[in-house]
């Protein structure tokens, strides 16, 4: 097995480790090296915590020598999205206005995979207070496949650690597609479960009614595993039962550009071939959903951000920002509320859509990652199918399409509070249409 | 970019509708197609475009199209107010290739100005007549020229005063929003979970 194969997941790290092939302190080291030999192409991280994960990982191995009982990622490197508190290190969103905002104590995420043996290797950039494309702060994060391109947003560093095996996984927040969106670029798993079963105390900013703690693997089953030791559900996992039936949005190919036409067309023929039953769905409106989306998020952004761009001189915030913060003053509590109110209207048909089939199933993006000088660089298009399901607060994963070409991704969305039975299903999928 | 529909036949006159105006007039343009025009410019139709100082009428603008343009607009922002049989546009759109270089450089200022990220203005009014909708008034102005310009749309907002341009946003998202909702109210859906 290779540095790189050996990096590629939860179980090849543990089982290594606990069989004595190799040490939690020689898999910190190799995660260290890694990072620091893609740093110059794809710039992934924004703080390197090598001290403090070599001093973790060498707690791992006395633990281990001692004979206790690890913890289930005891010695998994996890790489930290730079909107997550961890003790001790600086927390910037993405922002030099934050380079000396050092957390207190690490964010209910960090601290709970923590306790069962993580590795914190370092803290991973993104978009400017994860609202994007701006990374002007920390440099832009490249995609792995061809770094003359954007890794998508805002958790671009995540991803991006997870596509080149820096690290098994990585943690993330979606407000709006932040985890899918990347995720389906670099073409690794990113899963968003739903809103507020996973806890977010610590992560700065967060958007209230919408952002959602995400987690990033190279495959749906690292996904469960990390949410099993954030979320315990008792019981065991569901299994998934013939045939599955999944509602795809009509006219989905109308809305994407050909090689996620391709892909996605692929996926269906695959899936049908394993006896998947696809029923059409009819989604709501899509100038609609962003209405909404933008109509909440902005507020929440007024209100989230008030204090960091209350000290801040214009010029050290980028245009994305300050146009959301400036759309934040104009909303009023009116358009607050009827966006709430649609917002309501929508969760109960989406509700509605889901009792006929087991997870409504579409493309992630509508089209492969885009260069950093394309003019659509800023059109929301690209993630036209994820907002609905923060506004929803749905649980949701992309999971890669594949492709002989630039990563697409296929997202599943389940049920409200059966995020194992849409993680049951997202993995059916995965193995099948490999 | 909008999925192609008639705009023609709806006594509405949506966002959606005017820009999907905008991309069958930037089509017909780039094809050439002078037929297109003939059929959705209403007999009084007169044009006025700031930067060429041209003003011209139907006949005038018809001669204009003399066979395919290698040009490439797309809208970035649209608003709509409608007055019963009248509904006017104001379109934001963005030149997608850099004339500057091109077979048409120079042919015009006008084209001699349209370096890619470009932005443009459209001013329309539409007149609903026999079922559809048709042009029947249009002034064309530019906005900056990209080579002196930023790259983004962001910094583009930020010159053209914030405030003003998030106003305007808001009040299409508040559209937006307030006709789904009367939508849902009249479809009888207003099933609501907690």
């Amino acid at each position: 097995m290779s540095d790189t194969d050996l990096l590629a997941s939860v179980d090849a790290v543990t089982s290594a480790i606990r069989s004595g092939r190799t040490s939690a302190l020689e898999i910190v080291e190799l995660a260290l090296a890694r990072i620091e030999a893609r740093r110059p192409v794809t710039n992934a991280f924004i703080t390197v915590t090598a001290d403090s994960a070599r001093h973790d990982a060498a707690r791992v191995d006395a633990a281990l020598r001692r004979g206790e009982t690890l913890g289930r990622l005891a010695g998994v490197p996890l790489a930290v999205k730079d909107v997550l508190d961890v003790k001790g290190r600086p927390t910037t969103s993405g922002s030099l206005l934050l380079r000396d905002s050092v957390a207190r104590r690490d964010s209910a995420a960090v601290s709970a995979l923590r306790d069962a043996g993580a590795v914190v290797v370092g803290k991973t950039n993104m978009d400017e207070f994860a609202f994007g494309p701006s990374q002007r702060s920390f440099g832009r994060t490249n995609l792995p496949q061809d770094p003359a391109r954007y890794s998508g947003g805002s958790s671009a560093g995540s991803a991006v650690a997870v596509a080149e095996r820096c690290t098994p996984v990585a943690i993330g927040t979606d407000a709006g597609g932040s985890v899918r969106y990347p995720a389906a670029c670099c073409g690794v798993v990113g899963f968003k479960p739903t809103f507020g079963r996973l806890d977010l105390t610590g992560a700065s900013p967060s958007f209230a009614t919408l952002d959602h703690l995400g987690l990033m693997a190279g495959k749906v089953h690292d996904v469960m595993v990390v949410r099993e030791v954030l979320d315990p559900m008792p019981g065991r996992r569901p299994p998934v039962r013939p045939p599955v039936r999944l509602g795809v949005p009509r006219g989905w190919q109308h809305r994407c550009e050909q090689p996620v036409v391709d892909a996605f067309s692929h996926v269906l023929k695959s899936l049908r071939a394993h006896g998947a039953e696809m029923e059409p769905v009819e989604l709501p409106d899509e100038d609609g959903t962003f209405a909404a989306l933008l109509s909440t998020v902005s507020v929440e952004a007024a209100e989230a951000l008030a204090e960091v761009i209350g000290l801040s001189r214009r010029a050290d915030i980028s245009d994305s920002v300050r146009m959301i913060l400036a759309a934040g003053r104009a909303v009023t509590g009116t358009d607050y509320a009827a966006a709430q109110r649609l917002r309501r209207v929508w969760r109960s048909r989406v509700d509605r859509l889901l009792d006929g089939v087991d997870a409504i199933m579409t493309p992630t993006i509508s089209r492969p990652a885009l260069a950093w000088d394309d003019p659509d660089l800023h059109d929301w298009k690209i993630a036209r199918f994820l907002p609905l399901f923060n506004l929803t607060g749905h649980p949701a994963i992309s999971i890669p399409a594949p492709t002989s070409g630039l990563p697409a991704g296929v997202q599943l969305v389940g049920r409200r509070d059966e995020d194992t039975d849409l993680l049951a299903t997202a993995a059916w999928a995965e193995e099948r249409m490999a | 970019m909008a999925e192609e529909r008639p705009v023609s036949g709806s006594p509405s006159f949506t966002e959606s509708d005017a820009e999907d105006f905008f991309v069958s007039w930037a089509a017909a343009a780039r094809a050439g197609d002078r037929a297109w025009f003939e059929e959705n410019l209403s007999e009084k139709f007169h044009t006025s475009i700031v930067p060429i100082g041209a003003a011209l009428g139907r006949a005038e603008f018809l001669d204009l199209i003399d066979g395919p343009a290698d040009i490439d607009f797309v809208a970035t922002q649209v608003w709509v107010r409608r007055f019963g049989r009248v509904a006017t546009a104001t379109i934001v759109a963005e030149v997608r290739e850099d004339l500057t270089d091109g077979p048409l450089a120079g042919s015009t200022p006008f084209v001699a100005a349209l370096a890619r990220g470009a932005s443009l203005v459209y001013q329309a009014a539409f007149e609903h007549g026999a079922g559809r909708w048709r042009c029947t008034q249009q002034t064309i102005a530019g906005l900056q020229n990209a080579r002196q310009g930023p790259e983004i749309p962001g910094a583009w907002l930020e010159e053209q005063g914030r405030g003003r341009i998030s106003q305007a946003l808001v009040a299409q998202w508040r559209a937006t929003i307030a006709a789904l909702l009367e939508r849902q109210a009249l479809a009888g859906d207003g099933g609501e979970s907690a």
